[in-house]
């Protein structure tokens, strides 16, 4: 789902970039051919083996980075796969983590809970509440 | 979302070689990977960091750039969208 909405992310990152800040987080691939391979990979010709160093996952990001045409900046999780554990990301998820540190929006889990335009109304809310609370104050 | 829903979810989904394949891929597993594979997948609705916590810090090297990112250095400045996925 990632790969079918990149555009629609980047979309978001033009309209919101000046006021959130976004992050690609490159995780273990999804569908490598070594494990379950899928018919779009093999359409599309996204056709990787799962990485085993870091250098092979940031070989495939940088592919990926290119073929999407990503301006989102992205980063590359270790091979203990640490930080796509502790968010329960696998295969691909979305969230907003607010100025306070807190998880402002939490996606359902991929491949059917990533919704781009989900995180758009988030974004949106998120800042339309910010926005009133400062005039509050 | 229980295992039970997201199984049916991808038999409803998905073309029958991707769900062949999935099964057979699934089933060669190592017990032990098996396992930890399901877990993770029934864990992560109920255990996914929930809305109002606190998000759990990270520290990652940034593609072409020997800058890492740590995203507890945002808090008080921005808000950040995160998007996880891989090009697979």
């Amino acid at each position: 789902m990632f790969r079918a909405q990149a555009g629609h992310l980047e979309e978001l990152r033009r309209r919101f970039g000046s006021e959130v800040e976004f992050f690609v987080v490159y995780i273990r691939e999804a569908h490598p051919t070594d494990e379950w391979q899928v018919e779009s990979n093999e359409r599309e010709g996204v056709m990787f083996a799962q990485p085993k160093t870091l250098e092979e996952r940031s070989g495939i990001a940088q592919a990926c980075s290119l073929d999407l045409k990503l301006s989102i900046p992205t980063l590359i999780d270790d091979m203990e796969n640490s930080t796509d554990l502790k968010f329960y990301a696998l295969p691909d998820r979305l969230y907003l983590v607010g100025r306070d540190g807190r998880v402002a929006y939490r996606g359902g889990p991929g491949p059917f809970g990533f919704v781009a335009a989900e995180l758009e109304r988030a974004i949106e809310e998120y800042l339309d509440a910010a926005k009133a609370e400062s005039v509050a104050k | 979302m229980g295992l039970d829903t997201f199984m049916e979810l991808l038999r409803k989904h998905l073309s029958g070689r991707d769900f062949s394949r999935m099964m057979a891929f699934t089933g060669a597993m190592e017990p032990e990977r098996r396992a930890a594979m399901m877990q993770f997948l029934a864990e992560r609705e109920t255990l996914a960091p929930e809305v109002g916590a606190d998000a759990p810090d990270f520290h990652l090297p940034r593609l072409d750039s020997a800058e890492r990112v740590r995203l507890s250095s945002f808090r008080g400045r921005k808000p950040v969208a995160l998007i996880f996925g891989s090009y697979t």
